[in-house]
């Protein structure tokens, strides 16, 4: 065994996007990192649908660029379309979406892990961890060797013990090409973990040069850019590209209901549970039988070659019944389909078993992310391997994990959600989840997590600097809004009425002027009454000062909920010794070990009497620890 | 959109676990449920004296040399404890608990008033429009616990005692006392989960094309829940639905229901003759027996008539014994086919015994002061013998010397005295009404919010406080509930 193998802190297990940034987390943060893939040129894939961002998915691409995370980079560096979604249903829940080139974006990242310090990207399978009691200490390779290590991340994505299935046949792989993982699943049952099956598909892939276009309505993304990363250049970096929307129609649904029984995921092949929210259009056609038609979008996947991602449509019928099915929908008359449609179904690892941190609670120094907590979606699984990165790399010296609460970031929703509430479909993302939605904006971003990014540190010095100016910017132009008074002189007044709103009467200052809702920014910055023209500058402000009224609101319930959520239950309680709990209520709380009181209080089947019995039992623990305390400094 | 309409106020909304560090006032019924001579309610919290002093306006003198003199801590005041328009409510006894001084550490009051359900229903609202909230279950030991004015071992006796109330807690009450409750309470719940779902929908699906219900329908919705909510707070401030028991006399013409109904009235209601069909409407009264309230129905009596307007009474009579919790079904015990009813009515009972369903109604036979020589009470005896255990619920009346009277109507609130023993009811329902408040205030904000264009978020933000509201009502817990209605309502996926 070369002697290099045992120069690892941090070894990461896949190449995915949780796995991508949990190691450049780790490196990033001074560490030596392995990251193991069972295909070196698959690195970033993006193996399904060609964007990144969405409804709150844009939200935590931003979050995770503001913590450091390389994401939003990549996406802005290989965005082909680039949308703001959901531009006109309010601030809190707009979100940025880019299209981007599938192989731009694998080769981006690739270049990054290649470049960066302290990392080590290696082809090989993980077959199995190394352990010394209940702490992993390496792994084994498939090629025989061992590689000892501080902590391991697990980001297997859907390639545990992954089968594919299209009509009636069924194929080990973890994605089409791609062999899937054996081992590793096993020895986590071994462990006690608790294992269970979740499903997802994926449409067929066209060939552009097959459709004929002008049977379709054309898609254009949006004029303006806003990047995802305040560290990114502000113009796109490649040209921009159109969707195709088409629709399907009876004959289609007539094809398609007419062949469910060759479906795998209707003939009962499959026993793992798919997304609700990404049903396959057999779902759709049985589930909406009323519906005549069901949009598509035809969306290019790459400006370096011709695949069409058919957004909407996945499926696992034969091959022979897409090709038929596909041809019904307008433009698709003479479609080649270079991939079909298939489910793959994988193991995943029911998420209350690991902590905050992402560290397993039965296993020391092993941290998993990504599609193995039973997630889907790119953003969500980067939002994870961050996260698992830097608190694997914390486990190493035993410092405090790293954990963002509900109200600080989508990212800390999303983890309390799966650790709190486990999952029982492919979880994504939902601005709905978001109880604190009005303040987790994608505009605020910067500002909300900065602190917590200096806390980590991965942020490089140079970079710093530049979001530390904008940061600066925006809290001046807040100042100067509240500052500047607008006195109702007649030339005031013209130069209103030529803005589209009314006259003052009294002096008014100008942040006031701007809850007007007629009243924009760039109207106030058009008529001279305050300068600005950057958008990254204003926006912010804007926002912050038009919902002033709800959001301090929503602030005062957040702080309401803190008082109990900040309470923290120490991991070693034995809730058999609080009085008033019921037995289901302790075997609850056993199992889920909430980590603060505010946890405890979402977890199903606790009442809230319960939550008061634990909060009386702390606080008299807390009571008799500073007791000790005075005595002791006596 | 329009920002006339932001709102820039802070409030602070409730929270159920928001308790822990807060002082703010807050009441209680502190003595045993149920009928009592006296009851005692707590008030506990930072400056209640001042914020009860427009209830209790005795607590306050008025100096020689000008302005007022409060109260002193450890005195007994006698007053009258009045309403919003200064109508008393009753005569009480106030002790005063200065900060420091008390059980819970906190200024505090304690009033002693008269142990009716009414009464304290309706100080304990009283507290509520003042601002003082109802105190969550442990609460008062939580916060004397927490002032270190009783140690750990006491405070968690409270606690257990507690919980092992509030477990069964809002279930039993709402199942108990009436299931046509719980029933509206969901309803409420399943109407505001639409709504958020068409609301939801809207932003996190907004670009697959879907069937957004339009601001028509979701304003009708709405419209729906203030039209239960306002039937709701209604029918809970006089204290109708939220403890009392529809009950419906009901039988052939003649048979002396009305007569029955006057008596438990107490007073001449209905119009009473010899003449059959008297009753051509129904009618209806409250009343109040051993501290719990019982909601009389006098039905037409049931007999075919030429007469339409008789028709339409004995048909709105047939709907209100329906909709009745329990149905007193009236008969003459010396009417010649009384035993043809009995058995007609043993034989329903039969099958309901073994269908296991709740058994609502009560077979009375009325005018037994005419059987003098004894003959249908024996051969009343003789059939009911076969029964063992659970018998029908028979009784024989007399509408003329109140004979019975007094046994039928124990038999009927029973139910009622379970559920008050094993859920608190006056707490309860003080603290449901205060939830349906909140969830009221909260739709009202999202009508003006949704009437005034405001984008879907915001009129989401002022929806989200009802729905907490409700599943605190209900004891169910919000987690994915609006986004389960999504993929019920929505054809979704990309």
């Amino acid at each position: 065994m070369a002697s290099e193998n045992n120069l690892f802190d941090i070894v990461v297990v896949g190449a995915g996007h949780a796995g991508i940034e949990a190691a450049l987390a780790a490196a990033r943060l001074g560490r030596r990192v392995l990251i193991v893939t069972s295909n070196g040129s698959r690195i970033g894939y993006m193996s399904c649908n060609p964007s990144i961002g969405g409804l709150a998915k844009g939200h935590m691409v931003r979050e995770i660029d503001a913590l450091g995370g390389e994401m939003g980079l990549a996406a802005d560096a290989t965005c082909i379309q680039f949308k703001r979604l959901n531009a006109r249903k309010g601030p809190a829940v707009r979100g940025s979406r880019a299209q981007c080139d599938k192989e731009a974006y694998s080769e981006y990242m690739t270049a990054v892990l290649h470049r960066t310090q302290g990392l080590t990207v290696r082809a090989g399978e993980v077959k199995e961890l190394i352990l010394d009691g209940h702490r992993v200490i390496g792994v084994r390779v498939d090629d025989g060797s061992e590689v000892r290590c501080g902590a391991v991340v697990v980001t297997t994505g859907t390639f545990m013990r992954g089968v594919i299935h299209i009509g009636d046949r069924s194929f080990s792989g973890g994605r089409h090409g791609d062999k899937a993982t054996v081992g590793l699943s096993d020895q986590l049952r071994a462990h006690g973990f608790e294992v269970t099956r979740l499903k997802t598909g994926t449409p067929a892939r066209l060939n552009a040069q097959s459709i004929d276009f002008s049977k379709t309505q054309e898609a254009r993304g949006d004029v303006d850019f806003y990047p995802f990363s305040d560290r990114s250049p502000r113009e796109l970096a490649l040209p921009q590209v159109s969707c195709w929307l088409s629709y399907t129609n009876e004959l289609t649904h007539e094809i398609i209901r007419k062949n469910l029984h060759q479906s795998a995921v209707y003939s009962g092949q499959i026993e793992g549970t798919g997304p609700r929210y990404c049903p396959s259009i057999e779902d759709k056609v049985t589930r909406f039988a009323e519906r005549t038609q069901h949009q598509t979008f035809l969306e290019p996947e790459s400006l370096r070659n011709s695949l069409i991602y058919l957004q909407g449509i996945s499926t696992s019928l034969p091959e022979v019944v897409q090709d038929q099915f596909l041809r019904t929908i307008p433009g698709l008359e003479q479609v080649e389909v270079v991939r079909y449609g298939y489910a793959v179904e994988y193991d995943f690892v029911e998420p209350t078993q690991i902590r905050h941190s992402l560290e397993t609670r039965c296993l020391k120094g092993l941290f998993l992310a990504g599609q193995i907590n039973g997630t889907s979606g790119y953003e969500e699984a980067a939002a994870q391997g961050f996260i698992a990165g830097v608190n694997a790399v914390r486990s190493l010296t035993e410092d405090e994990p790293f954990v963002l609460r509900r109200d600080e970031a989508y990212i800390g929703v999303l983890i309390d959600d799966l650790v709190s509430k486990g999952t029982k479909e492919p979880y994504r993302m939902f601005t709905s989840r978001a109880e604190h939605r009005l303040v987790l904006r994608e505009d605020n971003t910067l500002e909300r997590l900065w602190n917590r990014a200096t806390e980590i540190g991965i942020i490089p010095v140079d970079r710093r600097s530049d979001l530390e100016r904008l940061i600066e910017q925006r809290s001046q132009l807040t100042v100067l809004l509240n500052e500047t008074v607008l006195t109702p002189k007649q030339e005031v007044n013209q130069r209103l009425l030529a803005i589209g709103t009314t006259v003052l009467t009294k002096p008014v200052r100008a942040s006031d002027l701007l809850r007007r809702p007629e009243v924009g920014f760039a109207d106030l910055s058009a008529a001279g009454f305050v300068q600005g023209s950057d958008p990254r500058v204003y926006e912010p402000v804007e926002i912050e000062l038009k919902y002033s009224g709800y959001i301090e609101i929503e602030k005062s319930r957040i702080e309401n909920l803190n008082q109990i959520e900040a309470v923290s239950i120490p991991s070693e309680l034995d809730f058999n010794k609080i009085r008033g709990l019921s037995a289901e209520e302790i075997e609850k709380l056993t199992e889920k070990k909430p980590r603060t009181l505010g946890q405890a209080s979402r977890l199903s089947g606790v009442n809230p009497s319960a939550v008061q019995a634990i909060a009386v039992h702390l606080l008299d623990r807390n009571v008799m620890r500073s007791s000790k305390e005075r005595v002791l400094e006596r | 959109m329009n920002q006339e309409t932001l709102r820039n106020s802070t409030e602070s909304d409730f929270s159920r676990t928001a308790f822990i560090k807060s002082s703010a006032p807050i009441c209680a019924l502190a003595s045993a449920q149920g009928l009592a001579a006296l009851a005692l309610i707590r008030v506990s919290g930072d400056d209640c004296w001042q914020m009860t002093r427009s209830c209790l306006p005795f607590l306050f003198k008025r100096k020689s040399a000008g302005g007022t003199e409060g109260p002193e801590s450890h005195r007994v005041y006698f007053g009258k404890i009045v309403d919003a328009d200064l109508e008393p409510i009753d005569e009480v006894l106030v002790t005063t608990f200065a900060k420091g001084r008390s059980f819970t550490g906190e200024e505090s009051l304690e009033i002693s008033c008269h142990g009716s359900e009414q009464v304290v229903r309706a100080i304990l609202l009283r507290l509520n429009e003042l601002g003082i909230r109802s105190a969550q279950p442990g609460e008062f030991s939580f916060r004397a616990y927490r002032n270190g004015r009783i140690d750990l071992v006491q405070a968690e006796a409270v606690l257990s005692l507690i919980h092992s109330r509030t477990s069964a807690g809002t279930r039993v009450a709402l199942s108990q006392l009436g299931g046509a409750l719980s029933e509206r309470y969901r309803e409420i719940e399943s109407n505001l989960n639409w709504l958020a779902a068409q609301l939801e929908a809207q932003i996190d699906f907004s670009s697959e094309g879907l069937d957004y219900a339009d601001d028509i329908r979701f304003l009708e919705r709405l419209g729906g829940i203030e039209q239960s909510l306002r039937e709701l707070v209604r029918t809970g401030a006089s204290g109708r639905l939220l403890s009392g028991l529809n009950v419906a006399l009901v039988g052939k013409v003649n048979v002396g229901k009305s007569s029955l109904f006057n008596v438990l009235c107490g007073f001449e209601r209905a119009i009473v003759s010899i003449e059959p069909g008297t009753t051509r409407d129904y009618i209806e009264t409250e009343i109040c027996y051993e501290g719990f309230f019982l909601r009389l129905t006098d039905t037409a009596g049931i007999r075919t008539s030429d007469s339409d307007v008789e028709n339409i009474g004995i048909r709105a009579g047939k709907k209100q014994s329906e909709l009745a919790d329990v149905r007193l079904r009236v008969i003459d015990c010396m009417a010649a086919d009384w035993a043809d009813e009995l058995e007609a009515f043993l034989k329903r009972h039969q099958v309901r015994e073994n269908s296991d369903s709740e058994d609502r109604e009560f077979f009375v036979l009325n005018k037994i002061d005419l059987d003098r020589d004894g003959v249908v009470r024996g051969q009343l005896a003789e059939k009911l013998s076969r029964f063992e255990g659970k018998s029908p619920r028979v009784f024989t009346v007399s509408a003329s010397t109140y004979e019975g009277v007094d046994l039928m109507l124990k038999e009927l609130v029973a139910p009622l005295r379970q559920a008050s023993l094993e859920a608190g009811t006056v707490v309860t329902q003080v603290r449901q009404l205060e939830e349906l408040q909140r969830i009221a205030k909260s739709v009202e904000l999202t009508r003006t919010a949704k009437t005034n264009g405001v984008s879907p978020e915001i009129v989401a933000f002022e929806l989200r406080p009802a729905l907490e509201a409700c599943q605190r009502l209900l004891g169910t817990a919000l987690h994915e509930q609006v986004i389960d209605r999504v993929f019920k309502e929505f054809c979704l996926g990309k």
